[in-house]
């Protein structure tokens, strides 16, 4: 297996995953045609990661109302931010898959890459959690706690990512 | 054989493209958030935060980028199989991952390869060193330089053709040849070919009577006992004539093709070499995907001017180009020397063109029998016979016209091959010096 197929294989894993999950975890009585967009964002997957150009617009579209749908249920809703790093994840798998096509792909530079998507995801999910818990806040209208958790996140993203002056 | 180096250098601004991710991110990011907006559903929005994330960082840069680029070449001129030093220097402002390509190479491969792949990591400045070897005769741009600059996390990437790379000059080895073919109406000027016309030379031509002011040591002393008065030898002066090598550089790319060609131009440059020594005007026609005609001259600006057409010619043969086909007059007199394998019916119909027209016309035919593979299966012994078959038929219309024809081998020595390609011109009733 390359490391295209490999990265390819991750992408739409972590893409099932998450639709998985949150079919699972939730309650909703349209779990059905839940079900059915999830699987065809699973599916639409498959085009992205061969037919040029690249667009991972169809998949992620059709992947993301099986995790909005979690939000009916108080109990569940702790699960979108996780969920939605998963499918971050995925995405970027699914990228990454995009780069290491052709034979002298660099297996270095496949490595470099996912790293890179754990530090991403990494962030992205204590931006999720923290932001998650920023909406519960009684001391703040929950829309508004948003907005300033996620500019809080936003700034804390730019400094850690700017590349130093030298 | 090498040169100075030569280099080329220019200044690109690359101006951005969006990655395949950049449409979906922002659709879901702003699509959630406007969903947990008009719901007044704040638990939504922890969906929209990774790609939020992703959308930030991917697009802190998106303005173009400057990139200046050089390549040097260590040489400008090498022979067939030399291999060539060269330096690929790129910069631009910011850290970038990069990625560097050359293709679109032709008649040079860089090692084993054909094409040139470089990534390097968050850097400002790329300097790589390579190693290119000439393969194949011609004059070859050193090909197409891309560069594609991302940023770690970046949703938009910097791509584009920086430039052509320089030209390198790839010289055919050539043959050693000691035999010249005569040109068929020799000129007034000095040269090694005997004449129809009597006087000063090393070749005899008749004995006649002395008569006053003849030279002393012309007097044939056998011819003068036998007949008891003096008798001297007359002899052909030496003259140049005009020579045109005519040279068949069709390429379909295989590396039998390429062989050919190879030896074709080795041959054809031995040629015309010899015969410029010998104070021939010669001159070249490239019959290829286009025509390429230089006139026949002498001295050494003609010399140069016919090895730069001679790798023009090969250059377009490797690049595959096509650019003009057009029939050729060559002046009346002047030796055609075609140079072919005679694999293509339009190379056969020009030489039988120029042989109704006179021309006088002699033609070496690169056989790659020798140099194919034998063929294995019945369909390949099949064909290999009709293709034997129908390269004599060739050959046999080249010969019915008086047309004096030899078959050259694509390895080997090409001095047998000249001399029997005078035999051939002396049996078809053509004058050999």
């Amino acid at each position: 297996m390359t490391l295209r197929h490999a990265l390819a294989a991750a992408s739409v894993s972590a893409l099932a995953g998450a639709v998985l999950i949150a079919l699972a975890a939730g309650t909703s009585p349209h779990r059905v045609w839940l079900g059915i967009s999830g699987l065809l964002g699973v599916a639409l997957t498959f085009p992205s990661l061969v037919t040029d150009p690249r667009d991972l617009l169809p998949a992620l579209v059709f992947c993301v109302p099986p995790v909005i749908a979690l939000a009916g249920d108080p109990g569940t809703t702790w699960l979108i931010g996780p969920l939605a790093v998963l499918l971050l994840v995925g995405a970027e798998l699914g990228a990454a898959s995009w780069e290491a096509e052709g034979k002298r792909a660099s297996r270095g530079a496949g490595v470099q890459r996912t790293r890179r998507i754990g530090q991403l995801a990494a962030l992205s999910l204590v931006g999720a959690v923290a932001v998650t818990f920023a909406a519960r806040l009684v001391w703040l209208e929950s829309t508004v706690a948003v907005v300033v958790a996620a500019g809080a996140l936003a700034g804390l993203a730019g400094v850690t990512f700017t590349p130093a002056k030298r | 054989m090498s040169a100075p180096a030569i280099e080329r250098s220019t200044t690109t601004t690359l101006t951005p493209a969006r990655d395949g991710r950049l449409v979906a991110y922002t659709v879901v990011t702003f699509g959630v958030l406007a969903a947990a907006l008009l719901m007044g559903e704040a638990a939504l929005v922890p969906l929209a935060i990774p790609f939020a994330l992703a959308l930030a960082l991917g697009l802190r840069r998106t303005a173009p980028v400057e990139v200046t680029a050089r390549v040097t070449l260590f040489a400008d001129q090498v022979l067939e199989g030399d291999e060539v030093e060269g330096l690929l220097e790129m910069s631009w402002s910011g850290d970038f991952d990069a990625h560097a390509v050359i293709h679109r190479l032709r008649g040079i491969t860089i090692g084993a390869r054909t094409d040139f792949d470089e990534r390097v990591d968050a850097i400002e400045r790329l300097e790589v060193p390579f190693r290119i070897t000439a393969a194949q005769w011609g004059r070859h741009s050193l090909g197409e330089i891309w560069l594609r600059l991302t940023l770690p996390f970046g949703l938009v990437s910097w791509t584009g053709r920086l430039m052509v790379g320089p030209s390198l000059r790839v010289l055919p080895g050539a043959e050693r040849l000691n035999r010249l073919l005569s040109p068929d109406r020799s000129r007034t000027a000095w040269g090694v070919h005997g004449s129809t016309r009597l006087g000063d030379g090393h070749d005899f031509a008749e004995l006649r009577p002395y008569v006053p002011g003849d030279r002393v040591r012309d007097l044939n002393w056998a011819a003068t006992g036998r007949h008891r008065r003096p008798i001297v030898n007359r002899h052909h002066p030496e003259v140049s004539g005009d020579v045109v090598i005519a040279l068949d550089a069709r390429d379909d790319g295989s590396e039998l093709a390429r062989r050919i060609l190879t030896r074709t131009a080795r041959t054809a440059w031995a040629l015309a070499t010899m015969h410029m020594r010998a104070n021939d005007r010669v001159g070249l026609v490239g019959l290829g995907r286009s025509t390429r005609w230089l006139p026949p001259a002498g001295g050494r600006l003609a010399k140069y001017m016919l090895m730069e057409t001679l790798l023009g010619i090969g250059g377009e043969a490797a690049d595959g180009v096509t650019t003009s086909r057009r029939q050729v007059d060559v002046p009346a007199g002047a030796l055609i020397i075609g140079l072919t394998p005679l694999h293509d019916d339009d190379t056969l119909l020009t030489l039988l063109r120029w042989r109704a027209r006179g021309r006088s016309l002699a033609v070496i035919v690169i056989d790659p029998d020798d140099a194919t593979a034998p063929a294995a299966t019945p369909s390949e012994r099949l064909a290999a016979r009709l293709w034997g078959l129908e390269l004599d038929a060739r050959i046999a219309a080249l010969r019915r016209r008086g047309v004096a024809v030899v078959r050259a081998p694509v390895d080997g020595s090409m001095g047998p091959v000249i001399s029997g390609l005078r035999r051939a011109r002396q049996r078809s009733g053509r004058r050999v010096g």
